[in-house]
């Protein structure tokens, strides 16, 4: 009979395909970006679980669903809200727990023992097909929770270190779960495997079984011919069905199990002799009748038949044997045995083996077959992809190619075990990937035996992740004993529950007073530690429940007696299965202490930053007021202090976004600060504060808010604009001052005036008009407006418009806006764009003698400033009348040079004309005279024999006359050659000079007997050589002269060297002179004796004067009549 | 064309008593040569056109500043810029004593300058040297020669 096979229920209820893709999401989900993603990519992959109707994935704030689902959002939020309550709950109390069963949905939670992350929720529709993937989805869900951790963890390190206790645990727990749910996995695939392979055996077994079932049957045929009385009895008795036809068909005989059958399934009653195929449908009919035809014909068949029965699907074999009596086929035997049972394990058989091959070859866990000599006869993508390799290219490979050589030892160990007990591992080793790396990985494995050859079956797992992980733990297990060990408090690490101390840090000394060993092996109440037992007692029931104590203020005993107070905090963690209670204890006596100290100085620091004059606001990070002066509130008009914890956002909840942007500057470190910035109070008022705003830090060194100083400068500001706006005025002024006093034409001083006043007014227009009668001619206009052009403004009159009324009225008149303005009636302005306007008389005494405008497009309140522009306008006025002033004196001056021009012209005309009257009448006179001379001296020659005495003396005195005459013409012209002849300036040996004029007087002297001295110096003079030897000559012959009558003539010539000068002099003792005639005595043509007694020109001292003159120097006389005079010459050197 | 100077004197003198006053001077001291007058300085240049058709040229030419028409100094500057008459010797005779007088008759290449009243004992001696200097110029080279030379 065959066996009733038994395969394990967790596989055969499971879809391979729906594990397969978990499999796939659970390999996948590390390359899936983000977790958006990640939660559409398991959505996706987790549609159609069996037993669910709809899919939801939520990661972060990313909620996605299958599209079977109604309601979604409903669905999604209130059972994920539900689990996150839940979950909080749960891990308050130091327990965590994955997964939450209810009743219409099944939830998962992507959770570590962190943080939750998500969920994925289905909901259920048939509980019992779900169950199955229940730990298949959970395990997934693990790893997405791990993977997004992993993340998470490798963006903050920082986060490791401060959750270190709880990550140990944590990953502990995760790699222990992983790794097991791994080992789980693997076992039930290599259980079923064998179960398969058992199955398999079975159904072998079975055919063997009925082969020999078949023999029996044969034989039983055979006895049956011997004996066939008791046949029936045999037949009857048995579950198979048995009957027999002869050639025609007909049956001989069958048993009640047939008949039974064949009534049930074709509702005919069987008899003896009825033609079997006839009875039966033609499908059925053209089935049999050739097997039966064939086993007539000798043969023997054997089929299997199947057929459906009252809904039920029913397989028989059936033999079918030719009966031969003497030689001759005489009927067929039939035996047909119900397989339904073997085929439906068979179909189970085949279903199952085609599930194991896809577990086989999608299983995230490489599965190899090979042979004892390490050849490999199967292997999965997983195996192959843990070498780097194709299934093809890692079948040709041994499993001693992949194994590393420092392996073999163990590898040898290992077989030798699997040879005595059959199984093998679980061990890890590493595998020579397709690169050279090693990886490493988990072997387990087991020998069976197939068909007389044993083969080794493992199972591998790259634990290259898990290294990695176990690499962590290391590291966290170093950083914990790093923290255990210098952490600023005391820590106990003790067991639980009897909490006998197992390690204590380096602190723990120093806190407690006991020594290490003192402290192993006792609990805190054998020290005697707990000042108080109840607080111990409390303690230990909060960490009971909770797990987890943190920071209990209590009172603890030092060896020495001395109460110290502190915070005691407590953890119950759990490492490999056994729990264990970390405990620290941190002395804030001293931090008290601080603390007390702390809040006495924020205390005063309040007091002072309140009561300080300057305004001062502290802020915490989040802009909440710490504390404010008083001056800050009432600058500030915030009223009450209640403004402190308050955020300064919600007191000033309109405050600009500059503000703002400046806060969060200020907060990331930097100190901003402006001199002056405007402040627009609500009021509308514009008030100037001078701030600044720095951040404070925190003993820590981060910064803990911001501190504003500030100071409403506004009064100080318009005082400071004011006297900046006076300063500039003034400044103006003294340029537009100095510009226009510069300047003396009329022309400039415009030109500098507008320039100066269109400057002094923000470079707006400026014009300027001058009176001319009662007309106003534009003479200069300033515009920063480059459009603007002169022709623009047509001459103007006084009265008209506001510039006319100006100089009419004679004040200045100011229209802030000249399109309401009446006075304003010109249109020029206007059309110009100008808007505000200033007309400023120009006034000088009581005349008005223009008018500037000043204009602006804008409103502008010119009048404000009255004082200053008016000022200008004076300034402008004064530089005006200067210039016309000036341009008069200057009109006068050009005048008088003109006129001396004229004058000069005109007398050096008259002078030529003079000269050349002199020269021409000198010349003409000489020509008759000379005529009279020569005739007068012919007539003595050649005809004095005709004349008588008479006659003879009056030629004589023609002569004469005419001599004087010619002595006077030369002289006067030697005197008119004075003036015009070139003087020359030589040095000149006065002796030299001298001694010759004397020797042209030599006979004259001798004969006279006059007595010379002369006393010369031997330096020369610088003189004229001729004009000085005429002076000298002059001077002798005047002296020679008016000796002529005294009885001892004597001339004296001398002279003195003085320091630049020479002094000359010649003296004589004759006649002299009166000294009230010496002013004329210079004059030409003046005498003072009669010609008789002494005969001249009267024109010598003239020539004499004129020469020297003429020549740089001087001549002077003294004389007293009767006792001679004294010429003086004075020459230069 | 005839280079010898004929022994004739040209007085450029516009008084007439001045003429006849030098005529008797010349008389009564034995010079014999005869006195061509001018009367004034246009009648001076037209001697130009005579001597051009060959008659005879000066020995000697007095001549008086002061003239009317032409300047006796115009008369002086073309004399003594003309290519052939420029040899003929010139006598400025003047009453002027000015100096601009002198230096502008020295400039424009006067011979001598005599201020009247003449002394005719000096006078006579000068006419002597004009006659070594017409002699001297009788033996000097050809006219052509004496062109190049003033060329230089």
């Amino acid at each position: 009979m065959p066996e009733k096979t038994s395969v394990p229920e967790n596989v055969f209820s499971i879809d391979p395909q729906v594990l397969g893709k978990i499999f796939i999401l659970q390999t996948a989900i590390h390359a899936i970006p983000n977790p958006e993603s990640v939660a559409e990519f398991l959505c996706r992959g987790l549609d159609s679980i069996p037993g669910t109707s709809f899919t939801a994935v939520r990661i972060d704030s990313f909620i996605k669903f299958t599209n079977k689902g109604h309601k979604k959002e409903v669905f999604v939020k209130e059972p994920c809200d539900l689990c996150y309550k839940e979950f909080e709950e749960l891990k308050h109390a130091g327990i965590s727990k994955n997964g939450k069963q209810q009743e219409k949905y099944f939830c998962i939670h992507l959770q570590t023992i962190n943080k939750i992350y998500g969920c994925i929720l289905f909901e259920k529709n048939n509980g019992e097909l779900l169950a199955p993937y229940q730990p298949f989805l959970e395990n997934l869900a693990n790893t997405v929770a791990l993977t997004l951790e992993n993340r998470a963890h490798e963006n903050s390190l920082n986060q490791l270190n401060n959750e270190l206790q709880r990550s140990r645990d944590g990953l502990e727990v995760l790699v222990q779960q992983r790794t097991g749910a791994l080992i789980q996995k693997n076992e039930e695939l290599i259980n079923s495997y064998a179960e398969i392979k058992k199955a398999q055996r079975a159904s072998h077994k079975l055919t063997e079984d009925l082969q020999s079932e078949i023999e029996v049957r044969k034989r039983t045929e055979e006895a049956k011919a011997v004996s066939e009385s008791n046949l029936n009895a045999l037949i009857n008795n048995r579950n198979e069905s048995i009957w027999s036809l002869d050639t025609n068909y007909h049956l001989i005989i069958c048993n009640d199990f047939f008949r039974n059958a064949y009534l049930a399934a074709y509702h005919v009653k069987l008899k003896v002799g009825l033609n079997l195929i006839k009875i039966l449908s033609p499908e059925l009919k053209a089935y049999w009748k050739p097997k039966y035809d064939a086993a007539l014909s000798g043969e023997k068949v054997s089929f299997e038949f199947g057929e459906t029965i009252q809904g039920v699907r029913f397989y028989f074999n059936v033999f079918l044997n030719p009966i031969l009596s003497n030689g001759k086929i005489i009927g067929v035997s039939a035996l047909s045995v119900d397989i339904t049972e073997r085929k439906q394990a068979e179909e189970k058989l085949r279903t199952s083996e085609a599930y194991n091959r896809l577990l086989f070859e999608t299983s995230p866990i490489g599965l190899a077959l090979c042979r004892m000599d390490g050849s490999l006869v199967d292997v999965n993508p997983a195996y192959a992809k843990i070498l780097g390799r194709t299934v093809e290219e890692t079948l040709k490979l041994s499993y001693w190619d992949i194994t590393p050589e420092k392996y073999a030892q163990q590898e040898a160990e290992q077989l030798k075990n699997l040879k005595e007990t059959g199984v093998y591992g679980p061990f890890e080793k590493e595998y020579i990937h397709k690169d050279g790396a090693l990886i490493p990985a988990r072997l387990q494995g087991l020998i069976f035996t197939q068909e007389g050859e044993r083969f080794i079956w493992s199972s591998v797992e790259d634990i290259t992740e898990r290294r990695k992980a176990e690499d962590k733990l290391i590291e966290s297990e170093e950083k914990f004993q790093a923290i255990f060990k210098t952490a600023p408090g005391s820590m106990i690490l003790s067991s639980l529950p009897d909490g006998k101390t197992i390690e204590v840090n380096d602190n723990f000394f120093r806190i407690t007073g006991y020594s290490r060993e003192e402290a192993l092996g006792k609990n805190t109440a054998d020290l005697k530690m707990w000042a108080d037992s109840d607080a111990r007692i409390h303690f230990l029931s909060k960490l009971q429940t909770d797990g987890l104590v943190r920071n209990f203020e209590a009172d603890l005993n030092h060896k020495s007696g001395a109460i110290r107070n502190g915070l005691v905090s407590g953890q119950i963690i759990t490492v490999q299965g056994k729990k264990y209670l970390v405990s620290t204890f941190y002395d804030i006596t001293e931090r008290k202490r601080a603390e007390e100290k702390l809040q006495r100085n924020e205390q005063l620091l309040r007091l002072f930053i309140e009561n300080t004059p300057a305004a001062i606001a502290m802020f915490d990070r989040e802009m909440k007021y710490i504390v404010a002066s008083r001056r800050y509130l009432t600058d500030y008009d915030l009223g009450k202090p209640e403004v402190i914890g308050r955020s300064h956002y919600e007191i000033l909840p309109e405050i600009p976004e500059r503000w703002k942007e400046i806060h969060r500057r200020c907060l990331a470190g930097a100190t901003e600060r402006a001199e002056e910035d405007p402040f627009p109070r609500a009021s509308g008022k514009l008030d100037w504060v001078r701030w600044e705003i720095r951040p404070w830090y925190e003993r820590r060194g981060e910064i803990g808010g911001i501190i504003l100083f500030s100071e409403v400068i506004t009064e100080r500001k318009c005082v400071e604009d004011e006297l900046k706006r006076r300063n500039e005025e003034l400044t103006a002024l003294n340029i537009l001052g100095r510009r226009i006093s510069q300047s003396l034409s009329l022309e400039e001083v415009v030109s500098d005036a507008v320039k100066e006043l269109s400057a002094a007014i923000d470079n707006e227009t400026a014009f300027l008009f001058l009176r001319d009668g009662e007309k106003l001619n534009l003479v200069g206009c300033e515009s920063k407006d480059a459009s603007f052009a002169l022709a623009e403004i047509p001459e103007h009159r006084v009265g008209q418009c506001i510039c006319g009324l100006a100089v009419s009225e004679g004040k200045p008149l100011y229209s802030a806006n000249i399109f309401t303005d009446l006075r304003c009636s010109w249109k020029e302005c206007k059309r110009a764009g100008f808007r505000s306007f200033a007309a400023l008389p120009l006034r000088t005494g009581e005349e008005i003698i223009g008018v500037v405008g000043l204009a602006s497009k804008e409103e502008r309140d010119f009048e404000s400033r009255s004082g200053f522009l008016e000022t200008i306008a004076s300034q402008v006025t004064s530089g005006i009348r200067n210039a016309r002033l000036f341009t008069e004196v200057q009109r006068h001056a050009q005048e008088l040079e003109n006129r001396v021009k004229e004058r000069t012209l005109e007398l050096q005309v008259k002078n030529t004309e003079l000269e050349a009257f002199t020269y021409s009448v000198s010349h003409d006179l000489k020509t008759p005279l000379r005529g009279i001379d020569s005739y007068s001296l012919l007539l003595l020659e050649d005809h004095a024999d005709r004349l008588d005495e008479e006659g003879r003396a009056f030629l004589k005195n023609i002569r004469s006359a005419s001599l004087h005459m010619r002595h006077l013409i030369d002289d006067l012209l030697a005197y008119s050659r004075l003036e015009r002849r070139h003087f020359s300036q030589e040095k000149v040996n006065l002796s030299a000079l001298v001694n010759g004029l004397l020797a042209e007087r030599g006979d004259e002297v001798l004969k006279r007997g006059v007595k010379i001295t002369v006393q010369l110096p031997s330096r020369a003079v610088t003189a004229d050589p001729d004009g000085l030897s005429m002076v000298l000559r002059n001077l002798i012959d005047n002296a020679l002269k008016f000796t002529a009558q005294v009885a001892k003539p004597a001339v004296e010539i001398g002279g003195r060297e003085e320091e630049k000068i020479c002094n000359i002099w010649v003296k004589d003792n004759g006649i002299g002179f009166d000294m009230r005639h010496y002013p004329q005595i210079f004059d030409i043509f003046q005498r003072l004796q009669t010609q008789e007694e002494f005969p001249g020109t009267g024109i010598g001292l003239a020539i004499v004067k004129k020469a020297m003159e003429r020549m740089g120097g001087k001549v002077w006389g003294e004389s007293v009549p009767g006792k001679g005079a004294t010429f003086y010459l004075e020459v230069p050197k | 064309m005839n280079t010898m100077a004929s022994a004739s004197i040209l007085l450029v003198e516009d008084n007439p008593m001045e003429v006849d006053l030098t005529i008797r001077a010349f008389a009564r001291r034995m010079v014999t040569t005869t006195v061509v007058v001018a009367r004034d300085g246009q009648e001076a240049l037209d001697f130009f056109h005579r001597w051009d058709i060959g008659e005879p040229l000066p020995s000697v030419i007095l001549l008086d500043l002061k003239l009317p028409k032409v300047d006796g100094l115009e008369v002086l500057r073309q004399l003594k810029t003309h290519v052939m008459y420029r040899v003929i010797p010139v006598v400025v005779l003047t009453s002027s004593q000015e100096d601009r007088d002198i230096n502008a008759a020295y400039e424009l290449g006067a011979n001598s300058y005599i201020v009247k009243p003449v002394d005719f004992d000096r006078f006579s001696e000068i006419v002597a040297l004009i006659d070594t200097y017409w002699s001297a110029l009788n033996y000097a080279p050809a006219r052509d020669d004496l062109i190049e030379v003033n060329n230089l």
